[in-house]
């Protein structure tokens, strides 16, 4: 009866432990898959493989529980998603028209300023200065 | 509630990785356009050259595993007024277009040089980092030393002046002296301070030369290269390392190869793409 106790009271405790890991990989693979869908790229992979790992030891240790196979599935999605997106979206930076015209501007208004200057004789003064100070 | 908090933690994330690449891209400007030069007989031959274009990739890194954030342009054109030329140093910054919903990036930095001393005679910054936005612009007066700040912040204009004394450069133009310097002749551990202008107010900022090393530089392969630590303050100086390091490839031209900042989580990188 006593041994019979001890033995529900491990298999409890066993059972808490378990269940607290595999939260644990669940937390890190939801976690890997909102990064995947986010800019993130290969870090993505940082949470999602930890997931990963400890669910695939959970399921060949335990094979009566559900929830690391539930683990798997999302941390595969998420896999799936990180290497589609290396593999097929191509880093680029967006021409902007706006930028563009921001830098004609400024440097439209640097020579305008230049030519006041020149016009005050502050840049003949640059001139005579020395090379090295 | 959890993915809220999770989200958060990202967003705080990006914000951390972004103001880290604000340090980078002072760095990489400080090390491609302007130092003040105290020792003529260390001076290299002159690197400006009309046309010359550089791309770097921004990165942030995570045991290894990079993400690219930005790409840095850096580009020298001559500019001509009535009877004189000068260069324009531009160096722009634009995060790439998947990043551009969450934290879109264009900074424009500019310089105008003297061609045969290459002291800065107007410099420019016009920043929109998530809808931050600010604009300086410095005129420098070399007859009374003194330097004229617009501020525009916010929609707010602001203009006040800076007072100098002996060489200073802003953050564009002081990227070129650190590369006209002959490393050759430096000894390991020698510093060279440089007075460098950063939105109207004069910083010191120190380079510390390591030595050479050998390092991969993308499609151009393993090239020799200078290693610099960069430091802003005395406490980071008296580092045996430092944690913001540039490196130089060690041909005439001394083109900044990678630069990197360490950071609490991780590290940010900047590595030339095309030169």
């Amino acid at each position: 009866m006593v041994n019979c106790y001890i033995k529900n009271y491990k298999n409890m405790k066993i059972n808490i432990l378990v269940k607290i890991v595999v939260i644990i990989a669940l937390i890190a693979s939801l976690l890997g898959l909102v990064l995947a869908f986010l800019p993130f790229g290969l870090i993505a992979l940082i949470p999602t493989l930890f997931g990963f790992a400890i669910a695939l030891i959970v399921f060949f240790i335990y094979r009566k529980y559900k929830l690391p196979k539930i683990v798997l599935f999302i941390s595969s999605i998420a896999i799936l998603l990180i290497a589609g997106k290396e593999i097929f979206i191509k880093d680029e930076v967006v021409a902007d028209k706006a930028f563009i015209e921001k830098d004609e501007a400024s440097k439209n208004e640097a020579i305008k300023e230049l030519n006041e200057l020149e016009e005050s004789g502050l840049l003949d003064e640059i001139d005579s200065l020395d090379v090295v100070e | 509630m959890v993915k809220i908090e999770i989200f958060e933690l990202i967003l705080k994330l990006i914000i951390k990785v972004i103001s880290m690449l604000k340090i980078v891209l002072v760095i990489i400007i400080f090390s491609l356009f302007s130092f003040s030069a105290k020792e003529s007989a260390e001076t290299f031959k002159p690197v400006i050259t009309d046309g010359e274009n550089l791309t770097f990739v921004a990165s942030y890194n995570m045991s290894g595993l990079m993400t690219d954030i930005a790409e840095i342009q850096s580009v020298t054109s001559k500019v001509s007024t009535k009877t004189k030329t000068l260069y324009r140093l531009k160096c722009t910054a634009s995060s790439y277009s998947k990043w551009d919903t969450y934290f879109k990036i264009r900074d424009l930095y500019e310089s105008y040089i003297t061609i045969d001393t290459y002291k800065p005679v107007i410099s420019k910054k016009n920043i929109d980092e998530g809808g931050y936005k600010k604009e300086v612009s410095s005129t420098f007066n070399y007859s009374n030393k003194i330097i004229k700040n617009k501020v525009i912040k916010h929609g707010k204009e602001d203009s006040f002046d800076t007072v100098f004394q002996g060489s200073l450069y802003d953050l564009v133009s002081s990227v070129y002296h650190i590369r006209t310097l002959d490393y050759d002749k430096f000894t390991v551990g020698k510093v060279i301070a440089i007075s460098v202008l950063i939105d109207g107010k004069i910083h010191k900022i120190n380079a510390k030369y390591l030595g050479t090393e050998n390092i991969s530089v993308g499609k151009y392969g393993n090239k020799k290269c200078y290693k610099l630590s960069i430091s802003v303050n005395e406490k980071e100086l008296k580092k045996a390392a430092g944690s913001k390091f540039i490196w130089l490839i060690a041909d005439s031209k001394r083109v900044p190869a990678l630069i990197k900042a360490e950071i609490p989580i991780g590290s940010v990188q900047v590595r030339l793409s095309n030169m």
